[in-house]
């Protein structure tokens, strides 16, 4: 008398491996999300400085922070056929430069031919960008200097500039955020493509009959035991097929035993003819005792069976719940 | 197990990016001589460094008169 099978809905074996690394991808995504929220505007303003005449903004305080840096950008206004090249510098209160960064600012437009078409085109590089990050809590200046204004026929500009400057503090560089999002998620897809591949194959036996049958040894209250069964048939099958999996003990007692319907895919090729036939049933148990099991498959009806293979594995995982066949050590 | 070693290789890279961000790693740091993770942003580069705790105007500076433009395909 096999004893009864109790089957469960459990999430007792789900990869959480699979989980940790999407969680980690979604994480990126929310870093990115949430770098505006620290980002705190300190200047905006439009000024003019030309050349030999700097323009310096009122003194900031700042210091040194964990998260974020100091960011100062400069756009500058120029007409077009100009180069511009300036300097953006932040100062100490002794006038010292404790940064500086170089731009080479232009504004230009042509025309272009091409296969007998012409057009105009406009380009300009303007913005200049400059982030720092405070060592010791200090009043700084931001400064910004003309170096050299030119038409692109190479004649001295004696004209002021316009710049627009603006100072953040709480700057999150999310350049770094995108090698780590593409990254992750590259390794979150191999985590999931390999979580299939867990557990120990302990039974892998392919047929050309409609039974197949193995004894092997396996089992254990946390293993959790995957069997599947693969069937190829003939162009003759219905549309579905019955697949009765036993389960016969070392005495030879049987202690499970349970059928399933297997659902067919017919693959054609492009003339309509079948070309193959295959179905699959899979059976997850925990076989609380370890010992010798013996596991007998039986397709029916058996006339169309071209081949039957059983693949049993142990230690698997899965993506998500599922229904778990349990059978007790006092069988 | 692959599947661990792959996640805690996500979480790795996951954590390293998260940090750089964070900290603004690519800032300059002021008042430091070294600075390997410098990342400039908008071609705008640094026009000098430290040496022993003073600003020193790198000799690139002096030649920004030979910028002469941009082109077509160079901005944005």
């Amino acid at each position: 008398m096999p004893n009864p099978v109790q089957y469960k809905q459990t999430w007792r074996f789900i990869n959480i491996w699979v989980y940790l690394a999407l969680g980690s991808v979604g994480i990126v995504i929310l870093a990115g999300i949430a770098s505006v929220f620290f980002v705190k505007p300190l200047v905006s303003k439009t000024v003019e400085a030309r050349e030999e005449e700097p323009v310096r903004l009122e003194p900031l305080a700042i210091k040194p922070q964990a998260i974020g840096g100091l960011r100062v950008d400069v756009a500058a206004s120029i007409p077009v056929n100009r180069w511009l090249t300036y300097e953006v510098q932040l100062r100490d209160q002794q006038d010292k430069i404790l940064a500086a960064g170089l731009k080479n600012a232009w504004h230009e437009t042509g025309i272009w031919q091409e296969e007998g078409e012409t057009g105009t085109w406009q380009e300009d590089d303007l913005e200049a960008g400059l982030d720092v990050k405070a060592a010791k809590s200090e009043r700084i200046t931001v400064v910004v200097e003309v170096l050299d204004y030119v038409t692109t026929s190479n004649q001295d500009i004696d004209e002021p500039v316009t710049f627009k400057i603006n100072v953040h503090h709480g700057i999150i560089d999310t350049r770094y955020l995108w090698p780590g999002f593409w990254g992750g998620l590259l390794m979150a897809g191999l985590t999931c493509l390999f979580s299939g591949s867990t557990g120990a194959t302990i039974i892998n036996k392919r047929i050309g009959d409609s039974e197949v049958g193995e004894r092997a040894t396996l089992g254990g209250a946390n293993k959790l035991v995957k069997v599947m069964v693969k069937v190829e048939s003939d162009e003759t099958s219905p549309s579905t097929l019955n697949c009765q999996l036993a389960i016969r003990d070392g005495n030879g007692d049987e202690i499970f035993n349970s059928s399933r319907v297997i659902p067919l895919h017919f693959r054609r090729d492009e003339d309509g003819d079948i070309t193959s036939v295959k179905g699959e049933a899979t059976f997850y148990l925990i076989l609380e005792k370890v010992g010798s099991y013996g596991f007998y498959v039986e397709i029916t009806p058996d006339a169309p069976v071209d081949a039957t293979q059983l693949i049993v594995k142990q230690g698997v995982v899965t993506l998500g719940a599922i229904k778990v066949g349990h059978i007790s050590a006092s069988a | 197990m692959l599947t661990k070693l792959f996640a805690v290789t996500t979480i790795g890279v996951v954590a390293t990016s998260i940090l750089a961000a964070y900290t603004q790693r690519s800032a300059f740091q002021l008042r430091q001589e070294r600075q390997p993770n410098y990342w400039s942003r908008r071609s705008t580069t640094l026009s000098g460094g430290y040496r022993r705790g003073i600003w020193v105007v790198s000799p690139t500076r002096s030649s920004y008169g030979s910028f002469r433009g941009g082109s077509l395909g160079v901005g944005k």
